[in-house]
């Protein structure tokens, strides 16, 4: 705050200038009859008379030559001085010499002479007493007596009675009275110029409610800048709050706001991040305080001038009005001068909030700034930040969206090769890799000699693997290699281009390239994973017994990796296919169950193993430790299975039957163990023929009557759904009448979705259609990922299209149409879909479903023809019979089998071959359906024979027909 | 060129009797300055393409009964001779404007009605008039009335002869835009408008429509979608409208912290955000931002309610007081 406190020796200084508008004008002498009117003669004139010299010194006061006037003054006195009748003279002479030099800033001689006028005896009239204290007050404080000069000044404000200030004729005859405001102020800057700033803030406090307007604006800035200097943070920042409604009206708004960014500043340095974001966010922008100090300077200006031009106004009112405009005009140019301002200051509201890791809010104001500041080193040095902070929320778009402005804005930065970085790793985490790809690339290519140049060469290999373009990123990673030999990634490139020989299916190869890595990185991070690689790709060339031996190897070498249970799996099939099985079972039975994908796949490779070897003891042993270790497990049925399996290959279908029953009565009732439901279609099959099919409904019917007694509902609902399930094709009806029952049963946040969806559609069917969408509308909201949602969205999208609600069915035929697939009700919902869009006159939509439907390796025959059909009929709608007639004709060269859509495609064949005037195509064509013998019956085939007629009849037999062409 | 007639005489009367109507506060006179040099006093009373009518109290007829009642005529003016007009000052209708509540609508269309005519003439008050107006309409809460401020700030804006009237009326059409539901259209405008009018009353308003509407599309998406992040085709929309509603909701307390209520406001949205969300650290910290920055709103009373009732561990998580516990760690300058 250095500027602040230069600024405070100008207040210092402040009181000089007041002399130049206020000081009295010379008395004229009193006892002078020797004075005369002589005009004045050269000022330095040695050989002047007393009266020359008396009436020259006036007329140059006057005149505001006082360092002339002084001179004569001074030389008066030092002539004259003693003579007894020059006394009176004398006397009268103290005070202008006094001003005089307060008009010239010699403030020591004006304090020698203030205190030579005050002496005189008898005493200087009382106005004239009032001025000399005044100046005396500040000629102290120009000496650095700032203890004297406060108490002078405060002596000063003694010499006016009380109420005087607002007694117009006092002021007449007593002009000083004005200068009270500006030494109250004095004061304060006494103490402040004395380091006294708890004082000074305290006194400034004290005496802001009893000044006008602008003065108490002035001892507010006075009082921050106090508090400031005292280190009364807390107080510096009531004062802040307390200024801000009002703050427009300080006439130093700009220096007010200038110490509020620094006691913002000062609270950022703190770490007391709230109270700097208190500060910072009461600053205006700079141009809205120089917009403001702008308007008020103009305003002011024009006062002054109003002021100027009356000749009968106050003249204090007219020096105010200049202090006042002299004020702003020097905040504005100072103000001008301070570079980058509002980036200074968005930079530290981001700092705070960064500060308290609020990414999110930093991100923000940082943006702005990119988007709307100039640009500056704090804005260019502040986007750097934004790309991070946008990355480190994870807000890859937007990350990659301020890279892109930051290069724009900043083509010759330093940081262009970071950002560009940022960019392309924002890029690869949004999973655009092409994108990724293109990014790192330019970097490498624009920038070679960057640090980063290096770091987007591994990038770019790495991003060309995630896209699966294995054999660029095979390329980018040799290029680094040969690039950058030392640099730190060089061991990740050499790695992962070993990587990529290995997606890359070049399994000889990677094995190559992991042996030199091997080779070259004895400590290496990547040795274990380079081990596993070499294992796994000589597994992978069916080369077995080096896959053992480099596994075992792996094993030992690193026991504690994370490919550990992966290897184990590898290892048990390697030695399985070399016949050493009870190697491999040990081997499988070696996996962590932590690890649950590869634990549950070891269990059922090695009961695979048992199978093989028929050691059905054991396999069921292995299955049943299965199912009562992870009854959880989705494959707990599979293990069941397998436990049947073996009582059936033993002849003991009952105990079989036992194992699942069993299964199925002791996690039943938990809807969580969703493999439950697998076992009811494979328990079925084991009972055969009607009679047996009875039993097991009637046991099912058992099982839901006990499990409604024992308030067991999940297991109540399975066995109504098994039943019904059991009774679908027998007996359809009571088949939907048990699953409309069990929709009381069901929970739709922890059934099953396969079971929902089989309620849901019996609730349809049995005619409780909005229990039913209810139940869809359920399932997809809580089974996300169910199989089943296919059925849902086609349920739902019927249905609304059924109600009528075209654009409601719509909503559900995109959402099927974007989320399943291999779906086989795709046909069937985008026939229902392009149908509703041609309806609308979406001819396009419709056509799009239509070809979509044609692609798709799920859709049936019948809705094949029916799709090319409708392309057909909407060009013909569209008037376009030359683009119908090639898709009518797919159908009965493609599709003859659906004989129904032949005919009628014929049909409308013929006819767009005479919308197009090509009369002999169309009596070829409907010549060619009225041949055919089994198309005889058609409706489509009497019409066709009516048009052939119409048109002249069958043609002679040796001329192809268009079909045949 | 002045005409004077029977029949104006006969409309100075009428004039004269609606004066009589409004005879506690008589209406000011108006000035036409000419380029003459000339003034002429009246009150105007229409104007064409060609002329302005003005309005002219007469001298009593000789032989007149003191306290007879003045005889108004009607001359006309042509424009090409008028350089500016004063229009009379009527404290009474000011008076009127400045203290209009919705009750008073009827009263200031009336008077609206009665200006709307003189909207492009220089110094005319129907700028001020037809603001006021607009207001009213907007706050009387009615979407019909909304429309019609829509229109009718549009017309102020486009035909007022008073820049400050144009860009209040700029602003009330923006209101009138985000209560007709445009608020997303409004806010490209308002951002604008924010920049040159240093007023961003309106810009906070869009985005706070825009945040809450965010905001509600969010908590309808997931309660139709519980398990959204098992749903790789409604995280997208989950994630979008999330940070849209985040960002908008902060963008006031970020951009016009100073602006105490909507700051506030914004915050407690973003802190209500996260507590849907169940990232109770971040609505934590946000809570915070209310309690100390705007200690004296509403929002902070909730505030604080909330962060008296999280546990223990979200209560002792401060990553403020974090910041400084490792400000105060690292060696301080003079110790390095």
């Amino acid at each position: 705050m250095h500027w602040f406190r230069a600024q405070l020796c100008f207040l210092a200084a402040l009181g000089a200038s007041v002399v130049c508008a206020s000081a009295q004008k010379p008395p004229a002498p009193n006892t002078s009859p020797r004075i005369s009117t002589v005009p004045t003669v050269s000022a330095h004139d040695q050989n002047l008379t007393a009266d020359e010299l008396s009436v020259n010194a006036r007329s140059l006061y006057t005149q505001g030559k006082y360092a002339d006037a002084a001179a004569q003054y001074q030389k008066f006195i030092s002539d004259y001085g003693k003579a007894p009748e020059a006394q009176a003279a004398v006397r009268g002479m103290r005070y202008p010499l006094a001003m005089c030099y307060v008009q010239m800033r010699k403030f020591a001689e004006a304090k020698e002479a203030i205190a030579d006028a005050l002496a005189t005896n008898p005493p200087v009239d009382q106005q004239l007493r009032q001025e000399l204290i005044f100046w005396k007050g500040v000629c102290e404080m120009n000496d650095k007596e700032y203890e004297a000069a406060r108490k002078t000044l405060e002596e000063f404000l003694t010499l006016f009675p009380p109420g005087s200030e607002r007694n117009p004729n006092y002021a007449k005859q007593f002009p000083a009275i004005q200068k009270v405001p500006e030494a109250r102020l004095l004061i304060g800057t006494c103490l402040l110029l004395d380091e006294k700033f708890k004082e000074a803030a305290e006194y400034y406090a004290g005496i802001k409610a009893g000044l006008v307007p602008v003065n108490r604006g002035r001892a507010t800035v006075l009082e921050l800048y106090a508090l400031l200097e005292a280190g009364a943070e807390d107080k510096a920042m009531e004062l802040v709050m307390a200024e801000f409604p009002r703050m427009g009206d300080l006439l130093q708004l700009v220096t007010f706001q200038t110490l509020t960014l620094e006691l913002g500043s000062r609270y950022l340095e703190k770490k007391e991040l709230r109270k700097a974001i208190i500060c910072l966010q009461r600053i205006w922008s700079a141009g809205r305080l120089l917009k403001h100090q702008e308007a008020r300077l103009a305003d002011l200006e024009s006062k002054l001038q109003a002021a100027e031009a009356n000749p009968l106004g106050d003249p204090y009112t007219k020096f105010l009005y200049g202090q006042m405009v002299s004020k702003v005009k020097r905040e504005i140019e100072n103000f001008q001068k301070i570079a980058n301002f509002d980036s200074a200051l968005r930079l530290r509201l981001a700092t705070a909030y960064q500060g308290m890791k609020r990414y999110r809010e930093s991100a923000l104001i940082m943006e702005a700034m990119l988007n709307e500041m100039p640009p500056d080193p704090i804005v260019e040095s502040a986007s750097v930040n934004l790309v991070q902070s946008w990355n480190e929320i994870e807000r890859w778009p937007k990350a990659i969206s301020a890279a892109q402005t930051f290069v724009d804005k900043f083509p010759q930065s330093p940081s262009v090769p970071l950002v560009l970085y940022l960019q392309g790793t924002a890029e690869q985490k949004n999973l655009d890799y092409h994108a990724a790809i293109a990014t790192f690339d330019a970097l490498t290519k624009k920038y070679p000699k960057s640090d980063f140049a290096p770091r987007a060469q591994f990038m770019k290999g790495f991003s060309l693997l995630l896209a699966e373009r294995n054999a660029e990123a095979i390329a980018a990673f040799e290029e680094f290699s040969k690039k950058h030999p030392q640099h730190e990634m060089a061991e990740s490139a050499a790695h992962w281009r070993g990587m990529g020989y290995s997606l890359d299916k070049q399994f000889a190869r990677s094995r190559e390239v992991m042996d030199d890595y091997l080779e070259k990185y004895k400590d290496g991070q990547y040795r274990g994973e380079a081990a596993f690689r070499k294992a796994y790709c000589a597994q992978q060339m069916e080369d077995y017994q080096t896959s053992i031996k480099e596994l075992y190897a792996f094993m030992r070498q690193h026991p504690g990796h994370e490919r550990n249970s992966e290897a184990r799996v590898l290892l048990g099939d390697a030695l399985m296919n070399e016949g050493r099985m009870d190697e491999g079972i040990a081997s499988y039975a070696g996996i962590s169950k932590d690890d649950v994908r590869f634990y549950e796949e070891g269990v059922f490779k090695v009961g695979k193993a048992y199978k093989l070897m028929e050691e059905y003891d054991k396999l069921r042993d292995h299955m049943v430790d299965f199912k009562d270790g992870s009854p959880r497990s989705p494959r707990v049925a599979e293990a069941i299975y397998n436990i049947g399996w073996v009582d059936r290959q033993a002849g003991d279908a009952d105990k079989a039957r036992d194992i699942y029953w069993q299964a199925i009565t002791e996690y039943g009732n938990d809807p969580e163990i969703r493999s439950v439901d697998d076992l009811f279609p494979a328990l079925s099959k084991l009972y055969k023929g009607p009679e047996q099919s009875a039993q097991y409904q009637a046991r099912l019917g058992d099982l839901e009557e006990e499990a409604r007694a024992a308030s067991k509902q999940t297991l109540a609902l399975r066995a109504l759904w098994a039943q019904a399930a059991a009774l679908k094709k027998s007996d359809p009806e009571r088949s939907r009448q048990l699953l409309t029952e069990a929709a009381a049963l069901a929970h739709v946040q922890t059934t099953n979705p396969l079971l929902l969806a089989d309620i849901a559609d019996a609730l349809v069917a049995s005619g409780k259609e909005d229990e039913g969408l209810k139940m869809w509308r359920d399932l997809v909201k809580w089974n996300p990922r169910a199989p089943q949602k296919d059925r849902a969205f086609a349920a739902l999208g019927l249905m609304e299209l059924q109600r009528g609600n075209e654009k409601a069915a719509l909503g559900w035929f995109d959402r099927f149409e974007k989320e399943t697939l291999g779906s086989m009700l795709y046909g069937k919902i985008l026939l229902a879909k392009a149908r509703l869009e041609e309806t609308r006159d979406q001819y396009a939509g419709a056509r799009k479903s239509l070809e979509a439907l044609l692609a798709n390796q799920y859709s049936s025959g019948p809705e094949k023809a029916e799709a090319l059909y409708l392309i057909g009929e909407i060009y013909m709608k569209e008037g376009k019979p030359q683009l119908a007639v090639p898709y009518f004709q797919r159908i009965y060269v493609m599709h003859g089998r659906w004989r129904d859509w032949v005919a009628r495609a014929y049909l409308r064949s013929g006819e767009a071959f005479e919308k197009l005037q090509d009369q002999l195509s169309a009596r070829k064509t409907y010549q060619e359906l009225t041949e055919k013998e089994d198309f005889a019956s058609f409706q489509e085939t009497g019409k066709a024979r009516e048009r052939l007629n119409a048109l002249g009849g069958p043609l002679p037999k040796e001329e192809p027909t268009p079909a045949q062409g | 060129m002045r005409t004077l007639s029977q029949w104006s005489l006969v409309l100075g009367h009428w004039f004269l009797l609606m004066a009589d109507s409004h005879a506690q506060t008589p209406l000011g006179l108006d000035t036409l300055f000419m380029a003459s040099g000339e003034k002429s006093v009246g009150k105007l009373a229409g104007f064409d393409a060609q002329i302005y009518r003005l309005q002219k109290s007469l001298s009593p007829l000789p032989g007149a009964p003191a306290g007879a009642a003045p005889i108004f005529a009607t001359v006309t003016i042509p424009r090409v001779n008028v350089v500016h007009i004063e229009f009379g000052p009527d404290e009474d209708r000011d008076k009127k404007l400045k203290e209009a509540t919705p009750a008073q609508l009827t009263e200031i269309e009336a008077l609206w009605k009665q200006f709307e005519p003189w909207l492009p003439i220089a110094k005319s008050p129907a700028g001020d008039i037809g603001v006021v107006y607009g207001d009213l309409l907007l706050r009387s809460g009615d979407p019909a009335n909304a429309q019609k401020a829509l229109a009718l700030f549009a017309r102020i804006e486009k035909e007022s002869w008073d820049e400050t009237d144009t860009v209040l009326a700029k602003q009330g059409r923006l209101r009138a835009m985000v209560a007709t539901g445009s608020a997303k259209e409004a806010v490209v405008e308002a951002t604008a408008l924010a920049k040159i009018s240093e007023d961003p009353t309106v810009l906070i308003e869009a985005n706070y429509i825009l945040a809450e509407a965010a905001d509600k599309d969010l908590r309808k998406l997931l309660e139709e979608n519980p398990r959204w992040e098992e749903d790789i085709y409604v995280i997208p929309e989950r994630h979008r409208l999330y940070n849209e509603a985040l960002d908008l909701y902060l963008n006031p307390y970020l951009f016009f912290g100073s602006e105490i209520e909507p700051a506030a406001r914004g915050l407690w949205g973003a802190a209500g955000i996260y507590q849907f969300t169940g990232e109770t650290a971040h609505a934590a910290e946000v809570s915070r931002d209310l309690v100390t920055i705007y200690p004296g709103t509403t929002y902070a009373a909730l505030a604080q309610k909330f962060l008296d009732g999280l546990p223990p561990e979200f209560k002792n998580q401060d990553n403020e007081k974090e910041a400084r516990e490792e400000n105060s760690d690292s060696p301080k300058p003079n110790e390095k």
